[in-house]
């Protein structure tokens, strides 16, 4: 307890405050650039923070790590381009917003929604570490297996237009998330000899190109801007008051990102996808979904922001990083002598806790700063297109060239422009793509390794939770199919 | 239209100008930018904390800055042949873990070796070891091989045809035991697998016990005990001996660099490796420090390439 | 029948279906994996075949002779499109700077904007310092373009 009450009056210190808000600004743009993310902001900070003090550094980190899970959502809703892979699902909603000319509101509610995700989580990292580690310890292969499965089947209940165009881009993700290397026999599959897809092609590759490219080409198309002849309308504040609105929402996926981020196979992008899934089969006014509804917005920001904290526990507890943003943490972490592991607890005391009130504090160092930085911001959406487009195809090009350096995948990310053009006209709904893409590796890596543990199926009905979660994907795909047909029934009767 | 195309010209001749900034280099002002790492693991893990580790002190006696990279995947190939294939002028050097790389190289048929290049300096010797959940059953060398016969076992390993795989099946032939091999995703997923029951054991490098108290170490695959955790006997002493892996981190330089640049580079670490920081560093995380440089390190690593061939059945 | 086309959505259908095939063909034919590790992606692969045929009979059945184009500005979309295709390839021969101030260029001269050449000096301004911001404090090289490497 003294640890905890020591590094809340330490972490407000002034100096520790700066080092905070410098972390977050910085985190913020760092995000906001496609194929930058946390992961990388931290990882560049570590050579920089070599004569400072634990704490600073730590505080730095705290900053951009919250900064930029928020900042990627900016150009998701401003442009439709994912700042980074966990903002993908707030482009589907966010971007139809800006279109509308609300992009006022979105930014609002992206902002608070990340705060309260972010703070949720965090209070969890800080109370709750020693009963939620253990999760990690009951998350073996089949969990996940059936966790990924839920996922999926979450594909029939969002494709609201028709199940079949749902599957066909759905199981499309399925496959192309097979290209690379194959975890279990070691082959290249499907790689055609070309050492760049060695490693299966980059989500943000995909991401990018799908949304960001393919956005680009159709305004240049339209000859307009973003929202085109609509007047910007909607305040800044209309958006934070959505959040509070729409309570359940925002409360339900903060606790499914907390939930996530410790879960071992699951993420920022799996929980903020999930987020917003459930959200739409769920919500009374799920056919609006996609076309600029706030509470698509909602899910998935809190969601994302909820995983940082939580994905720090397993990290701590057992030096296992449970996101590849929390072992660059680690390694921060590491070289500042603070050695994850049971003894961190009892050990590092205040300076530990001095982070982990750090990230608290820097949830609403992301809403301090954002609110004056996103009235400027919204205003992008009127910017004439003549300028906007060239911008975001650049942008598009640097944030792909990026994630690993070489022009191929540049050249992937315009062929799935192109792609994502023409689906999108043809009326397939994306989510199903990107759900499939995202959970795929997940769920046949899984699946074999649970069956070569078991030696067959058994699995799914000996262990608790995976009954459990697969008691839960038969509703969530008998029930959309299902309740049509009551509603339909009971309106006859009358 | 002619606006257009002039402005185009100017463009092009102001690149060049930028360009021609970067150009050709003078061996003798080597270095005179900054230095690439290119690390075959993300960021955050072993080999890229050492260099992170050492940065100031490699910074200072080079005289320039690094830049760490990582490549990682393919078992390591991605880094290694955009080394191979890099500028040989001392800007690009190649973080790599032995014998993941060379067991790569032999199960992908790569039509170079790690022999071929140049080798600067290696850091540690880290064996593997058997381990086990912190509550398991299994106390011994002896009650491991009872329980394969008993029950299904089975093994969590980074990845079929990658080095964890490979001693693994050399353990197994040599115990005369029989379990099942679980592929995972890399080293850390499968200490997790061990930590939540999904798997018997794994067969990794011994470290993963340092910080995390829900696993613990049945044997060292070594022939001497490890300062670190000495009270976990060698499979040496249990009775069995076979062919060892050792995890060696070093950094490899490609095959045409100049010898006076390697030289300089195996000077800058030996400082840097020696320094007080980074001995430290490793004193409390458990590090196995094996410096070598140069041209022994050459030929210790031509020894291992030699030894793993004669398992290539396996892979 | 007459008269009757596909909608464009079993258009897409088949172009899905096409790619899937394409890239199964590897593992069947080129590098031929064997069955282990091709039983899933080809499960995958016959849903897709699946849905594709149902979605192909749909479009099929409710196709009808005349349809809303596609693009609804092709022209526009032509253009665009090129435009693209020139700013890749100039990028990969000519480097990050030369092709984006070139599609800046493109862009006003194209769409006919008002003071063509202060947006572009601007525009240059900020791609040459995002060069130098990546390169510099970031470590993030930018493609420098095959032709200048010739050079040097």
């Amino acid at each position: 307890m003294e640890g905890i009450i020591g590094g809340l009056f330490s972490s407000v210190l002034p100096v520790n405050l700066l080092y905070m808000f410098i972390g977050t600004f910085a985190g913020i743009i760092i995000g906001a650039l496609p194929g930058l993310g946390a992961t990388t902001g931290i990882a560049l900070l570590i050579p920089l923070t070599y004569g400072m003090e634990p704490v600073h550094a730590l505080l730095l980190a705290a900053g951009i790590y919250q900064g930029a899970m928020y900042g990627g959502s900016i150009t998701s809703v401003l442009l439709g381009i994912p700042g980074t892979p966990t903002n993908t699902a707030t482009c589907f909603d966010g971007f139809p917003m800006s279109q509308k000319g609300q992009s006022k509101e979105a930014l609002g509610a992206s902002l608070t929604a990340s705060a309260i995700g972010g703070f949720f989580s965090c209070i969890a990292l800080m109370f709750l570490t020693p009963l939620m580690s253990k999760i990690v310890l009951y998350f073996g292969a089949p969990e996940q297996f059936m966790m990924a499965m839920v996922g999926l089947g979450v594909i029939a209940a969002s494709s609201h237009e028709s199940l079949s165009k749902g599957l066909l881009v759905g199981f499309l993700g399925l496959v192309i998330a097979t290209i690379g290397g194959d975890p279990m026999t070691g082959y290249d599959r499907f790689t055609f000899g070309i050492m760049y897809l060695d490693d299966g092609i980059d989500f943000m590759i995909i991401a990018v190109g799908i949304f960001g490219f393919s956005q680009a080409i159709a305004m240049a198309e339209e000859a307009q801007s973003i929202s085109g002849d609509t007047k910007l309308r909607g305040r800044l504040m209309d958006g934070v008051k959505a959040c509070f609105t729409h309570w359940k929402i925002t409360l339900r996926c903060s606790f499914l990102g907390v939930l996530l981020g410790v879960t071992p196979g699951a993420g920022g992008s799996v929980a903020a996808m999930l987020a917003y899934s459930t959200t739409q089969a769920t919500e009374k006014d799920k056919d609006t979904f996609g076309t600029g509804n706030i509470k698509g917005v909602i899910a998935p920001e809190a969601a994302n922001n909820a995983t940082i904290g939580s994905a720090i526990i397993p990290t701590l507890a057992f030096g296992i990083p449970g996101s590849a943003t929390s072992a660059v943490l680690m390694g921060l972490l590491m070289i500042h002598n603070i050695v994850p592991g049971p003894r961190l607890f009892l050990d590092a005391g205040s300076t530990l806790y001095t982070f982990f009130w750090g990230l608290v504090w820097t949830c609403f160092a992301i809403v301090i700063i954002g609110l004056p930085l996103l009235r400027f911001f919204a205003k992008v959406t009127v910017v004439p297109y003549q300028i906007l487009v060239p911008s975001i195809v650049i942008l598009c090009a640097l944030g792909t060239y990026s994630v690993r350096g070489y022009m191929f995948d540049v050249l992937l990310m315009f062929a799935f422009g192109i792609l994502g053009y023409y689906l999108k006209k043809a009326h397939y709904p994306m989510v199903c793509f990107i759900l499939g893409l995202i959970l795929g590796p997940t769920v046949e890596s899984n699946l074999w390794r649970s069956l070569i543990i078991y030696g067959d199926l058994s699995f799914i009905w000996t262990r608790p939770i995976t009954l459990a979660l697969a008691i839960l994907l038969a509703a969530v795909i008998i029930i959309p199919i299902v309740k049509p047909h009551f509603a339909k029934k009971k309106g006859e009767e009358k | 239209m002619k606006k257009a195309l002039a402005m185009l010209l100017v463009l092009v001749s102001a690149a060049l100008a930028v360009y021609a900034g970067g150009s050709e280099e003078d061996l003798s002002k080597w270095p005179s930018k900054p230095i690439h790492i290119i690390n075959q693991s993300a960021a955050g893990s072993g080999p890229d904390l050492f260099i992170r580790q050492m940065q100031p002190v490699l910074q200072k006696e080079l005289g320039t800055s690094l830049v760490l990279e990582s490549k990682e995947g393919s078992g390591g190939k991605l880094a290694c042949d955009y080394v191979w294939n890099s500028n040989p002028d001392g800007y690009t050097i190649l973080a790599h873990s032995s014998p993941l790389t060379t067991v790569t190289q032999i199960s992908k048929d790569c039509e170079y070796s790690i022999k071929d290049m140049k080798h600067i300096a290696s850091i540690d010797a880290t064996p593997y070891a058997v381990i086990v959940r912190a509550d398991s059953p299994i106390k011994s060398v002896a009650d491991l091989i009872e329980y394969c016969k008993t029950n299904n076992a089975s093994n969590a390993n980074s990845g079929i045809g990658g080095a964890m795989f490979l001693q693994s099946r050399i353990m197994a032939d040599a115990l005369g035991i029989d379990y099942a091999e679980v592929p995972y995703n890399g080293g850390q997923p499968c200490t997790l697998a061990v930590m939540n029951g999904d798997v018997t054991f794994t067969v990794t490098s011994f470290d993963v016990v340092m910080n995390n108290n829900q696993v613990r170490a049945l044997c060292i695959l070594a022939d001497e005990r490890v300062a670190a955790i000495p009270d976990v006997p060698t499979i040496v002493e249990e009775g069995y001996t076979f062919p060892f892996l050792t995890m060696r981190r070093g950094l490899l330089a490609p095959a045409e660099t100049p010898d006076e640049i390697v030289q300089k580079l195996v000077d800058a670490f030996e400082v840097a490796l020696n320094d007080p920081s980074f001995t430290d560093y490793a004193a409390a995380n458990g590090i196995n420090l094996d410096l070598i440089f140069g041209e022994e390190y050459q030929a210790l690593d031509a020894q291992i390439y030699d030894e793993i061939m004669q398992f290539v059945d396996y892979l | 029948m007459e008269g009757k086309r596909m909608k464009f959505e079993g258009v897409m259908a088949i172009v899905i279906a096409a790619i899937v095939a394409i890239i199964c063909l590897d593992g069947i034919l080129i590098n031929k994996l064997p069955m282990e590790a091709l039983r899933y992606p080809l499960f995958c692969a016959a849903v897709v075949m699946l849905t594709a045929a149902i979605e192909i009979v749909k479009a099929v059945r409710n196709g009808t002779g005349k349809q809303k184009p596609i693009h609804k500005n092709a022209r526009n979309f032509a253009v665009a499109a090129a435009l693209m295709v020139g700013y890749i390839i100039l990028m990969w021969l000519f480097g990050f700077i030369v092709s984006s101030i070139a599609l800046t260029i493109a862009f006003t001269v194209i769409y006919k904007m008002e003071k063509p050449v202060a947006i572009n000096i601007g525009a240059a301004v900020v791609i040459i310092a995002v060069y130098f911001i990546f390169s510099r404090l970031l470590y993030i090289f930018l493609p420098e373009g095959l032709f200048f490497e010739w050079l040097f």
